[in-house]
């Protein structure tokens, strides 16, 4: 969907291209929480699931 | 947070500051010391700094007497300035100085280095413009504009200009539009290329910007290794732009030649690291 912005002053042509930009439609549909808060740190992307093993951990 | 683990793991002592924490710079036994509602520290014993966005805000006092406010701002001007500076001259990833870089002047020094560079042009219309083999793209760093409208999030991706337009509008980057045959992103970090490429040319919707990721059928992404050549090069323009970590764009024509496009100096790295099994992560906790 492009979305329209009208102002006075002239705009960039890339004012023309602007579309919808929403993170939840890249989140997968389902009701599991990937990241959580983390009080300690005070981070808001604290990874719920295990990491993903780096393979040259396991060489 | 994945860098926290890393820390927490080799043990390595650290705070993070959160963006919206607010310091105080205060003295204890002549040394200078920052506070917060959440973490305190002493200038002196901090070793090494990993910068990610926002800024270190230190709090300052208004007077009521205009001279004296003026005086006063001035004194506290320079006492941030040296915390700052003296943060900055510590070992560091990303500086809170030079994180703001200028797409423009980029793209200047690149070329003098010897990098490939499709051919750019700023302009007010599109007179000129070569329909379909044209792209456009924001100066600006950021191609995201939160709530523009009600509960509404826009985003400018990169595109293709497909008809002339009539009036003149504000002045905008167009660039040669490269017909390409994978891109690849570059991390770096102090001297090291890590690379990756992305088969984003197969497919319409990440065709001119991968960005517009296709969730039913994901970009196909693998590592890869740039030629000397080009990392020697990668190397010197971080130099020039005394950045010792960013992520790089390039496009690999399907003419052959390797197109660099930009510099983001704070860019996503994660996806990068998982998918090529570079443990960025581990490497920006080991280094700090």
């Amino acid at each position: 969907m492009k979305i329209k912005v009208k102002e006075k002053n002239k705009l960039p042509l890339t004012f023309k291209h602007i579309e919808s930009f929403n993170d939840q439609k890249l989140k997968k549909n389902n009701d599991v929480i990937y990241v959580l808060d983390c009080e300690k740190y005070q981070t808001n992307f604290y990874i719920r699931e295990r990491p993903i093993k780096s393979l040259t951990r396991l060489l | 947070m994945m860098i926290i683990k890393w820390l927490l793991a080799t043990k390595k002592k650290f705070i993070r500051i959160h963006e919206d924490e607010v310091f105080e710079i205060k003295t204890e036994n002549k040394k200078i010391f920052l506070e917060s509602d959440r973490n305190s520290f002493f200038l002196d014993e901090i070793t090494s700094v990993w910068y990610r966005r926002g800024r270190l805000k230190i709090k300052r006092l208004r007077y009521e007497n205009s001279s004296v406010n003026a005086h006063m701002n001035e004194v506290q001007h320079w006492l941030e300035d040296y915390v700052r500076t003296i943060l900055e001259t510590k070992k560091h990833i990303n500086k809170e100085s030079n994180s703001d870089i200028n797409k423009l002047l980029v793209l200047e020094e690149a070329k003098k280095i010897g990098l490939e560079i499709p051919e750019y042009y700023l302009a007010d219309n599109t007179d000129q413009v070569s329909l379909d083999k044209t792209i456009i793209k924001t100066i600006g760093g950021n191609p995201i504009l939160d709530n523009i409208d009600k509960d509404l999030n826009g985003i400018m991706y990169t595109s293709t200009i497909q008809k002339r337009e009539k009036a003149k509008f504000f002045i905008t980057f167009f660039q040669d539009k490269i017909d390409k045959e994978f891109e690849i992103r570059t991390f770096y970090l102090n001297g090291k290329c890590y690379s990756m490429a992305i088969f984003s040319q197969n497919d319409e919707q990440t065709k001119t910007d991968f960005r517009k990721y296709n969730l039913e059928k994901p970009n196909r992404n693998i590592p890869y290794t740039l030629s000397i050549d080009i990392e020697e090069k990668i190397h010197l323009l971080m130099q020039i732009l005394d950045l010792n970590c960013g992520s790089l764009d390039f496009i690999k024509g399907k003419d052959g030649k390797f197109y660099f496009l930009e510099v983001n100096t704070i860019g996503q790295f994660l996806g990068l690291s998982h998918t090529c099994n570079y443990s960025l992560d581990k490497e920006i906790a080991n280094y700090l």
